[in-house]
């Protein structure tokens, strides 16, 4: 196909939303001089929850004290007011009031499943990359080292850090802690299924927090069955800050799994090898390649359209995908791009 | 035809493009322009066009400069060659514009909740497209919806206008008279300043958040400019702010649609 | 999202993968595009700068962004000794001139156009800068004809159509700007050459009220300006050059790639493309240039046996690229750029997307 060169797509008239509950200012004109007596009163009761209503920072919320303020909000020393700090949708959540952001920077918390790359080596740890306010940290103990888990942390081990993790490396990790005084995540990768990535290709969504993006949710970690597209399957990693990572499926972790009856600290070791920090990949065939590119189209399709990327939804695309391409392959040949009606039906199957 | 304003405007009172003395120029703005950074706009006020990317808050580059408490606000400011009349060549050091820079960098480093992300750096880059006046209002403005395009918590939105003063003949007794966003031939003609304001508490006035000036004029007695200038121009930023509040619930509903 | 992962480098996993994937046969592109020529879309809009003769705003989905404003201001010609630069009203009655003397007259110079490139946090004086810059530049001043044109004009080169007269010319300042989280490590010289190709067939030269040796005067009329490239396209109507950058990953010849893509070049060739004023050719390569692979750089991976010997290629692990490019891919390149079409595609793509531009300017002057 040749190159296509396009028009920006121009903005088109948006309906004002419903429900807003204050005065509207609709005069726009710019000759009113004085407004001090015309400007509209923006307080109102929240005596319901109001769903998707934009607020703007600096707007008042509301100024009643049955309500606590959470996060995007702030309150002055003066008065009970609460009034807004971001742009974004107003949440309530029983008595609690705060502000979901449209775009926000990804904020560690514990417990998160993060994909991340590794961005310099230091003395006893690597900082990593995970698109947070600041890099995380993951120190040297908290990393299974060949050898035993409960093993010393040597000198020697300081000195051959980068045959373990070098800059570039990308690692699945789980968040440990969040320092107290500046929100520094802390991270380890102390499971199995944690550590190294290979087999595979990386993409990172932005967005979230806003709801576009990755949320959180039970099952960041899934696998897709492409077996009818001549392809293996395809283990999916969704960090929930926004990076992804996308591989062939690795069969043996299970077996082992099942085989000794799970994998405990007792036997961590035997399964540990110095394999798991190896780079190489394996022989991975052109069905599942082909397969892993069109998972991350999917996935790019869904973030830049604004829908959340979890397990379902990104299953649901996938399914689309397909079905969509199937029925287009008959003009075999013309190697398109995902054309639009394509996306069309990607983000519609996405979203029910 | 007269080039200058202040010869016909005690007839007219019009200004050399048909405005009158509280006229704003055509003003437009959106925000999310560039959806690879984290925040990004694009604002014009008359023929002045600037473009703004916000990247952070991130990790910085520079070890020894970080604050333990607070981000650190960075901005650079970029005219472009074709920006004017006559293509310039940028000089690198030019000290008016690391005085902009300064200016922009101190006025979000103190308005933004910047608490909320210690030893990380914001950067604010700005590039002017086109320049007809008002520079260092565009990039207040532009700056200021690219920040909450970037999600980065600020008690309010900060917005910005220039206002000048026109006397109206040579007869000095004449009140002079203020005059709303200044194009760059007024700039030349008349004294102008530069306001920032930022709402207040819910229930008072609006505070002012910069304000430079790099004309003279006459402060005290019977004919001064100064008061005049800076109430006109308090209200101007609040003309300013209920436009950039309609771009971004603009940009904010047709965010949500889409997500339905 | 910019982050410092998109200046550091890939992991050799992620490498080794990428690599593989792109030397099979056909090759297996990350971002699903079924053929080595596929081009991915560009946004674009010319028009965009008030105060200036021509402008362009590119953009890729990627959120690279590119301005151009090209400015045209008048300059006195000085006039070196030995070139004695002569300009006849009337040549066409000097028919006992021979070819080349009639070309020297009214032969522009190729300082008379200059191409700056800003990107945000770069030195004017970085070298991969000024690289960037030349690369950009040189294409516009090689001549795109040999024959003469029809109307007996010579205008063989950009430089050429800006003589006014003996004393006078026309310079013309392209400012090019680059807006990418990347900055310059995207490689972003076809972006940008198409954003100066658009900006230079929006620009239009003022009228000159004055005539022949007369110092130039311009017409205020804007509306009788004159394109500097002729905006109605036929195929042998000239336009300014296009420069592409192909990838060379084993045996396959990749056009538009990805970051990810680049990353894994064996080679990567810059080739400038022209749309040939002769009758007979299509499109003809003005220039091609290799352009150091990133892949020189990268750490290789770790295998999961204990060190092999040297040398060995373990399937799997990745090493770093130092060998170049065979003589047969090479051809193969040129000869997807000119015979395979490719060229022309890119070509056809930015002509269409003027006239879309003209159709929609005539429809809203019609309304």
């Amino acid at each position: 196909m040749g190159l296509a060169v396009l028009p920006p797509d121009f903005e088109e008239e948006v309906v004002h939303p419903v429900s807003r509950k204050y005065d509207d200012y609709q005069d726009d004109s710019d000759t009113s001089m004085d407004d001090a007596n015309g400007r509209p009163s923006k307080r109102f009761r929240l005596s319901q929850p109001a769903a998707s209503q934009i607020v703007l920072p600096g707007e008042t919320i509301t100024d009643d004290t049955q309500w606590m303020r959470g996060h995007g909000t702030y309150m002055t020393d003066s008065s009970t007011t609460i009034i807004a700090t971001l742009a974004g949708i107003l949440k309530t959540t029983n008595k609690l009031l705060s502000v979901a952001p449209l775009r926000a920077r990804y904020t560690p918390e514990i417990g998160d499943l993060v994909v991340g790359r590794i961005v310099e080596v230091q003395k006893n740890r690597w900082k990593v990359d995970v698109a947070a306010p600041l890099l995380a940290q993951l120190p040297l103990s908290s990393i299974n080292l060949p050898g035993g888990v409960l093993r010393r942390r040597t000198t020697a081990d300081e000195l051959q850090m980068r045959n373990y993790f070098q800059e570039g490396d990308l690692v699945v990790a789980e968040v440990q802690q969040v320092g107290s005084s500046d929100n520094t995540a802390s991270l380890h990768t102390r499971s199995l299924k944690y550590g190294k990535l290979r087999n595979g290709t990386f993409l990172a969504v932005s967005g979230t927090g806003g709801g576009g993006g990755v949320v959180r949710s039970r099952r960041q970690v899934f696998t897709i069955n492409s077996g009818a597209q001549s392809g293996g399957d395809v283990d999916v990693i969704l960090g929930v800050n926004g990076y992804i990572w996308l591989s062939k499926h690795v069969q043996q972790a299970d077996d082992q799994g099942r085989m000794s009856g799970g994998v405990s600290i007792s036997n961590l070791d035997d399964v540990v090898s110095t394999a798991i920090y190896s780079s190489q990949n394996d022989d991975i065939g052109e069905g599942t390649r082909r397969e892993i590119a069109r998972i991350s189209e999917c996935i790019k399709i869904l973030a830049e359209d604004g829908v959340r990327v979890d397990e379902d939804t990104v299953i649901k695309a996938y399914e689309a995908a397909v079905d969509a391409e199937m029925s287009v392959a008959d003009q075999a040949g013309t190697g398109t791009r995902v054309s639009e009606e394509v996306r069309r039906r990607i983000v519609d199957a996405a979203i029910h | 035809m007269p080039l200058d304003t202040i010869s016909t405007y005690a007839q007219t009172l019009l200004r050399q493009d048909g405005r009158r003395w509280n006229e704003l120029r055509r003003i437009t703005a959106s925000i999310s322009t560039q959806p690879s950074s984290d925040g990004s706009s694009l604002l014009t006020m008359g023929n002045t066009m600037v473009l703004c990317t916000v990247t952070g808050p991130r990790e910085g580059n520079r070890r020894g400069q970080r604050d333990n408490t607070n981000a650190t606000v960075e901005t650079e400011i970029n005219v472009a060659s074709f920006a004017q009349m006559d293509r310039r060549r940028r000089v690198r050091n030019d000290k008016r514009i690391q005085e902009l820079q300064s200016t922009v960098s101190s006025a979000f480093q103190s308005h933004l909740f910047t608490h909320l992300y210690p030893r990380s750096t914001i950067s604010i880059s700005l590039h002017v497209l086109s320049l007809d006046g008002a520079l260092l209002v565009a990039c207040l403005n532009a700056a200021s919806l690219a920040l909450v395009d970037a999600g980065i918590p600020m008690p309010s939105i900060l917005a910005a206008i220039s206002s000048g003063s026109v006397t109206p003949t040579d007869d000095s007794s004449t009140r002079p008279e203020p005059i709303l966003d200044l194009n760059n031939v007024e700039e030349q003609e008349l004294p102008f300043l530069s306001i920032a304001t930022v709402s207040g508490h819910p229930g008072s006035e609006d505070k002012v958040s910069v304000l430079t000036m790099e004309s003279r004029c006459q402060i005290g007695g019977a004919n001064s400019k100064l008061e005049s200038m800076m109430a006109t121009g308090v209200d101007g930023c609040k003309q300013v702010r209920r436009k950039m509040e309609d771009v971004i619930r603009k940009h904010g509903a047709k965010v949500l649609q889409g997500r339905k | 999202m910019p982050s410092l992962a998109s200046s550091s480098p890939f992991s050799p996993a992620e490498l080794a993968y990428l690599h593989t994937s792109l030397s099979s046969v056909p090759p297996l592109r990350p971002d699903a595009r079924s053929l080595g020529t596929d081009f991915r879309p560009l946004r674009a809009e010319t028009g965009v700068l008030p105060a200036v003769n021509g402008s362009a705003h590119v953009g890729f989905s990627d959120g690279r962004e590119a301005i151009v404003g090209v400015k045209l201001e008048v300059e006195k010609t000085v006039e070196r000794k030995n070139t004695g630069l002569k300009y006849h009203v009337d040549s066409a009655m000097d028919i006992d001139m021979d070819e080349d003397e009639r070309r020297k007259q009214a032969m522009g110079k190729q300082e008379w156009v200059t191409l700056t490139l800003t990107v945000p946090g770069l030195r004017d004086d970085d070298p991969n800068l000024a690289f960037l810059e030349e690369m950009l530049r040189e294409p516009l001043a090689v001549p795109l004809s040999t024959a003469p044109q029809s109307d007996n004009s010579y205008t063989m080169s950009l430089q050429d159509s800006l003589v006014i007269n003996s004393r006078w010319h026309w310079h013309v300042y392209v400012d090019v700007l680059l807006i990418s989280p990347n900055g310059l490590a995207s490689y972003p010289l076809p972006l940008l050459s198409m954003a100066a190709h658009l900006a230079l067939r929006d620009t239009r030269i003022p009228k000159l009220k004055s005539e022949g040796e007369e110092d130039p005067v311009a017409d205020d009329d804007w509306m009788a300006s004159t394109y500097l490239y002729p905006r109605k396209v036929v195929t042998t109507s000239p336009r300014p050059p296009v420069i592409l950058l192909v990838l060379v990953v084993g045996e396959n010849v990749i056009f538009d790639p990805s970051r990810e893509e680049l990353a894994v070049a064996d080679g990567i060739v810059a080739v400038s493309i022209a749309s040939s004023t002769d009758d007979d050719k299509d499109c003809k390569v003005l220039a091609v240039r290799m352009v150091d692979s990133p892949a020189r750089d990268t750490m290789k991976g770790i295998p999961q046996s204990e060190e092999p010997q040297k040398g060995v290629d373990v399937p799997g692990v990745w090493r770093p690229r130092v060998g170049g490019v065979k003589r047969s891919v090479l051809k193969a390149v040129i000869k997807s750029v000119v015979v395979d079409g490719v060229a022309r595609d890119v070509m056809s793509g930015l002509d269409g997307f003027l006239n879309l531009e003209d159709g929609a300017d005539a429809g809203a002057n019609a309304v």
